[in-house]
């Protein structure tokens, strides 16, 4: 079970992130929703150990991370928000270096290579440098490098970004498989629509503070609207978007 | 296409060859391109040295001698300058034609293959006359002060000091136009998947030789002057011929002169000039346009060679798969990533040439001192491409990969890939490429010691780099340049030669008998043993691997007081 107490990381005087709570049990996946800049990417920085939390704690299996870091980096696979990559290995040379890094055995390492390049249709570019890679082939990589150690803990950050439909459609029915195989799952997300299909609970962020916590059923009903993304809007968003879209055709619109 | 149009595109391809990676940083490109400005214009100062020589001490020597050393200067600064503007070419060699993000940027807006060509020319233009201007601007002043006789008239002076300017722009233009040309010739030859790929290694090797030839400049005008007492016996030396830089200070003594003398040459000068100019002319006019649409279309993904590097590697001692973790992507980084290999290459250029100039009279009789110094420098100056190397990150954003899988307990094992990667690419093959030579050159008598020599020393080196070193090569953030740079180079050219004549006194010391042969084996597997007792034990103290650099190795201008 990862839990998350209290949660704080403040940058000087600003926070990034004030007293976040939570949990996620084996065979859950939460939603963490948030416009930008709610503190979606610092907690997912915290939770992956790249970033120090100012306060509070993240427990995984009831210990908190920072007392072996390593032991427990080695239990999480994470999908990160933008495709960093070094672009002059082959995919199959990245997923080796991972997997090599996490002490995968040889033997079982290849295999497992071979056969996630191929259900990741990437079988046939396993070979070319990731530089000569779409958005959504390095998306698959890093999904596919992230699986690799089979994790009980899974973070996703934006994990469909570039993917085709199918892909994420296949990524969907990929974290339902991984939930019901035991799973933990934490996804970050804009795609609200994803996030309402494969999410048993939603935590909401808005300007570093948590503004709801529930499962999505609960929030609809509670807030009286028929989807997530009503909740969303009700909850984190100030701005009146159909007046800000005016505007921004009457701008381009407008002649000197 | 409307003058605000093209300054735009001419202003977006000229800003950009600022934003080199292989010249400046990311964060602070101006800042790096005025260092590098400030570099260049040093040497020109040095020319100051011309105006007493002429004026003291050639003052009562003949006229012939006098030319003779103007010449000979005119020479050597033709020389230096065109290998820097060549070096800078090279640099730039990537931004001479239109990439992927040209053409998916501004392949969608209004504007044709023409007009990018020749935003990118003049862009190009600009750049190089910046740097030419820079580089030479106080060599062109100095050179026809000491030279022009103080009884000259103002126009002969002036007249002397346009002359030397068209040969000193003229070599320039050349010294760019080859290597665009070699460019060009590739791009013809070619089909685009194969050039790419054989571009970046001819960039690689091109500005390591224009490096190693930067050293070889220290002996050039030797070659060229030595056994010559007139300019007529000069230019008259078989190996002038084979000397861009004599055919053009050729040039600028006949455009003085007028004397049938440099005739010959001068004209050797502008033919290939003129060659050179309609070969890149040519090359860029056919390719131009195809290139720039295949940018879009092919190779999408050029395969790289498939291979099964697991169980083969795992007998060559790579059992461990964190070795081997680090094993492969050191040896990847210094072989794919161009601005690592010229890195690399850069030390090994310099090294190559320094080899060439100590080899440059080996007596193949009995070894000597100064051929033997040429591998030790070469290997020294390894070690040290190979740590400038590892400190630079290869792609600072994706090293969450490390910061996330790696293990503090493991900290040794990724070192000791880093380690054999380093083997692996740069000591081994020096090694054998050495003893090769020595056999070639004294037999197996002196080329067996050699080997052994070398793989001592190399462990050596290899291990005093990397002592207390916690960083896995190409994944910690970097320290700002120092402002003291020229000093820190100035002490590792030092520890270089002294570091090369030790060693190489040492060798040839040993070489002479079988039991010194011994007692220098002796001496080298004790402090091997003690260095590994003293090595063990720091080992354990240092942690595990380092991402970030210690606050106090961050330099801090301290404007508090």
């Amino acid at each position: 079970m990862l839990e998350v107490r209290n949660l704080s990381k403040r940058y000087g005087v600003l926070y990034a992130l004030r007293d976040l709570s939570f949990t996620v049990r084996p065979g859950e996946a939460l939603g963490l929703l948030g416009p930008n800049g709610s503190g979606k990417s610092t907690t997912v920085n915290m939770l992956t150990g790249l970033l120090d939390p100012t306060s509070g704690q993240i427990l995984f299996e009831d210990k908190p991370i920072r007392n072996d870091l390593s032991a427990y980096k080695r239990r999480i696979g994470y999908v990160p928000e933008t495709p960093n990559l070094y672009t002059y290995l082959s995919g199959r040379e990245y997923l080796e270096l991972i997997g090599c890094l996490r002490e995968i055995p040889a033997a079982e390492l290849d295999r497992k290579i071979r056969r996630l390049l191929d259900l990741f249709g990437l079988g046939a570019d396993g070979y070319a440098r990731i530089s000569a890679y779409s958005k959504g082939m390095r998306q698959k990589i890093l999904i596919a490098a992230a699986l690799l150690d089979d994790p009980p803990l899974l973070i996703f950050d934006e994990p469909l970004s570039g993917l085709d439909v199918t892909s994420a459609l296949v990524f969907r029915d990929l974290v339902k498989a991984l939930t019901l195989a035991g799973k933990t799952v934490l996804y970050s997300s804009h795609a609200l629509e994803t996030v309402e299909k494969i999410c048993t609970r939603v935590v909401i962020l808005r300007k570093g503070v948590a503004v709801a916590h529930d499962s999505v059923a609960n929030l609809r009903s509670l807030m009286q609207k028929p989807s997530l993304e009503d909740v969303f809007k009700q909850l984190a968003v100030s701005e009146d978007t159909a007046s800000i879209a005016s505007a921004i055709v009457a701008t381009i619109e407008a002649r000197a | 296409m409307t003058d605000r149009r093209a300054s735009a595109l001419e202003n977006l391809f000229y800003e950009r060859f600022f934003y080199n990676d292989l010249i400046s940083s990311h964060d602070d490109p101006q800042l790096t391109a005025a260092n590098l400005m400030a570099i260049l214009a040093f040497p020109g100062l040095l020319t100051l040295y011309w105006i007493p020589k002429y004026y003291v001490v050639l003052a009562r020597a003949p006229e012939s001698v006098r030319q003779w050393h103007a010449l000979g200067d005119r020479f050597v600064w033709i020389a230096f300058s065109m290998t820097v503007i060549a070096l800078l070419a090279a640099l730039q060699w990537e931004s001479l034609l239109p990439d992927r993000r040209d053409m998916t940027i501004l392949g969608p807006q209004p504007v044709t293959a023409g007009e990018l060509f020749r935003a990118q020319g003049r862009a190009l233009g600009r750049y190089l006359w910046l740097f030419f201007a820079i580089l030479n601007v106080a060599a062109l002043f100095f050179y026809p002060l000491g030279v022009v006789p103080w009884r000259a008239s103002f126009f002969e002076g002036a007249w002397f000091a346009l002359a030397n300017f068209v040969a000193v722009a003229s070599s320039a233009l050349f010294a760019f136009l080859a290597v665009a040309g070699a460019q060009a010739v590739l791009l013809l030859a070619l089909p685009p998947t194969l050039f790419r790929h054989v571009s970046q290694w001819a960039q690689l090797m091109v500005a390591a030789a224009l490096c190693g030839a930067l050293i070889l400049l220290f002996v050039l005008r030797g070659v060229a002057f030595d056994g010559t007492s007139t300019t007529l016996e000069a230019v008259s030396v078989p190996i002038a011929r084979w000397l861009p830089p004599m055919w053009f200070a050729a040039l600028g003594e006949w455009l003085t002169r007028g004397s049938s003398t440099f005739a010959p040459m001068a004209r050797i000068a502008l033919i290939a000039l003129a060659a050179t100019a309609a070969l890149t002319a040519a090359g860029y006019a056919l390719s131009y346009r195809r290139f720039g649409a295949l940018a879009l279309e092919t190779p999408t993904r050029p395969r790289l060679p498939q291979s099964r590097p697991i169980p083969r590697w795992d007998r060559l001692g790579l059992a461990d798969s964190s070795q081997r973790a680090v094993f492969f992507f050191t040896l990847r980084t210094l072989l794919r990533s161009p601005l690592h290999r010229l890195k690399l290459g850069t030390f090994v250029g310099i090294g190559v040439a320094f080899v060439f100039i100590r080899a440059w009279d080996a007596d193949p009789q009995a070894p000597a001192r100064a051929p033997l110094e040429g591998p030790f420098a070469l290997l020294f100056l390894c070690a040290v491409g190979l740590r400038t190397a590892f400190e630079l990150p290869a792609e600072l954003p994706a090293n969450w990969a490390f910061r996330f899988h790696t293990v503090p307990s493991r900290l040794q094992r990724y070192l000791a890939g880093a380690r054999k990667a380093a083997w692996a690419i740069a000591f081994v093959p020096l090694a054998v490429l050495t003893t090769l030579a020595m056999q070639q050159l004294w037999g197996t008598a002196v080329a067996a010691p050699h080997a052994v020599a070398m793989l001592i020393v190399a462990w050596f080196v290899l291990e005093a780099a990397q002592a207390g070193v916690r960083k896995i090569p190409f994944t910690c953030n970097f320290v700002a340049p120092r402002a003291h740079a020229i000093i820190v180079w100035t002490i590792c050219a030092i520890a270089m030669l002294a570091f090369a004549a030790s060693l190489a006194s040492l060798e040839l010391w040993a070489l002479e008998s079988p039991w010194r042969l011994w007692q220098a084996s002796a001496w080298a597997a004790l402090a091997g043993v003690l260095w590994l007792l003293w090595n063990e034990r720091s080992l354990r103290e240092l942690g595990g691997p380092e991402f970030f650099e210690r606050p106090d190795q961050i330099q801090r201008l301290s404007l508090d007081g």
